[in-house]
């Protein structure tokens, strides 16, 4: 059975994408079947994983309207294949914000994600779901199919306050819509420890969240920032940077932690 | 109405300054719905932008839609929680992206949704049209249960038709705007 994650944040800028294409890169690396889910409009992690969104023949949107299954439009990515790394990916363009007005009227619309998942929950060890900043019926699907919610964040003073935000939609998700659903972790990305507010604002997380806190921190890493423009998770692009080594880490830690789940 | 609240929708490829969308724009203020991408349709996308630009209007608008435009109005009627904000729709020689070459290219915008539209509608057909026969326009008046035009010969009802100003299109579109 497919553990499936949200990778989410209310907050826009915080290595979401990042996240999820190099955990994804990371897993399918210690052989772990792995499903990635691109349910941001923009297609981000669609090109971070070597598929160019403007070519693809069906895409999430054709699956949350149901006018194809996960099986039609999955697709993999060349350049990752070329690699000798590879995981599959659903992927997104510009088209999937009109499933907002699309699915307005639908019944159960917030769960064809979930139900369109459950048809090749055996094909994978892993779904990882790339979510939008905002709240909207996209990441309501995405919340609704998950078992847990990844929370990249990066250690700044106003990081508590989106994470309120993101604290709060789970909370309501879980109460009325998912029962499974709950915060896995908070991985703090994008650090620099000479940056003392950074540091504190770190402890500060480990003292609120305690083992909600990933061991593995994900430093600021000029490498990863890169990789996306050459259409490659970092853990690909450049797998001995210290960048990639982090998110390789993090995907052992994460195997570690769904054997507690 | 204010002429800003007249939404321009063109087609694939969108339409060139001699099209009649981009005259009657010119001449009177209308707004056209911009689209990211002309080349590369996307219909989701494409319906993301016209009900935007349908909420950022201050009063009941008129639709403009030429081609795929059109096909594109037909797309979002179905499932806009916003069509109340239509006053009516002059649609103007249809794209049939029924057909097999256009299907290969345009997959998401297939099939044409059929349903009845909201609000008043007049539909333009012509006789010629290479891009669509006019008795599938025909059919989508029908269908829609818009008011039927029959344009005679007048090919695709575009730039090339050389219908400059086209003052019988803006007579139809002042009995759109005088609607209650």
């Amino acid at each position: 059975m497919a553990k499936i994650f949200c990778v989410a944040n209310q907050k826009g800028g915080v290595g979401k994408t990042t996240t999820t294409v190099n955990l994804a890169a990371g897993l399918a690396s210690i052989g772990q079947r792995v499903l990635m889910v691109d349910l941001d409009p923009q297609g981000n992690a669609t090109m971070g994983s070597g598929l160019d969104k403007r070519q693809l023949a069906l895409s999430v949107y054709d699956v949350l309207l149901e006018s194809a299954s996960i099986a039609e439009a999955r697709a993999q990515s060349d350049k990752l294949v070329e690699a000798g790394l590879s995981y599959d990916i659903l992927g997104s363009n510009r088209e999937l914000a009109g499933a907002e007005v699309e699915l307005v009227e639908v019944e159960r619309r917030e769960r064809r994600l979930k139900q369109a998942l459950a048809e090749v929950d055996g094909d994978y060890d892993f779904v990882l779901i790339d979510c939008p900043p905002s709240l909207s019926m996209l990441t309501l699907n995405g919340l609704c199919s998950a078992h847990g919610v990844i929370v990249p964040m990066q250690c700044e003073y106003f990081a508590l306050e989106g994470l309120t935000d993101l604290v709060n939609t789970i909370k309501q998700v879980h109460a009325n819509l998912n029962r499974d659903l709950q915060i896995i972790g908070l991985l703090r990305v994008m650090f620099d420890p000479r940056i003392t507010l950074q540091q504190q604002v770190s402890d500060q997380l480990k003292s609120h969240f305690g083992d909600k806190v990933f061991n593995t921190v994900i430093p600021r890493n000029v490498r990863l920032a890169e990789a996306p423009s050459y259409g490659l998770p970092g853990v690909v692009f450049d797998p001995s940077s210290r960048g990639a080594q982090a998110y390789l880490s993090f995907a052992q830690e994460m195997v570690e932690r769904i054997k507690r789940m | 109405m204010k002429s800003a609240n007249v939404l321009i929708l063109p087609g694939w490829h969108n339409s060139g300054p001699a099209h009649w969308q981009s005259r009657w724009e010119l001449a009177h203020g209308y707004t056209r719905v911009n689209q990211h991408d002309w080349s590369r349709p996307l219909r989701g996308d494409w319906q993301i932008q016209l009900e935007e630009a349908i909420l950022r209007c201050d009063e009941r608008v008129v639709l403009v839609a030429h081609s795929l435009g059109v096909i594109l109005v037909a797309a979002w009627a179905a499932h806009s929680r916003n069509v109340h904000r239509v006053k009516g729709a002059l649609l103007v020689a249809p794209g049939d992206v029924a057909r097999e070459e256009t299907r290969a290219v345009l997959p998401s915008w297939w099939p044409i949704e059929r349903q009845p539209l909201p609000f008043t509608s007049i539909l333009v057909a012509s006789r010629n049209d290479t891009r669509c026969h006019f008795n599938l326009a025909a059919a989508l008046a029908k269908d829609w249960q818009a008011q039927l035009v029959d344009l005679g010969s007048a090919g695709h009802i575009n730039a090339e038709s050389g219908l400059e100003d086209w003052p019988q299109g803006k007579q139809l579109l002042q009995q759109l705007m005088q609607l209650d």
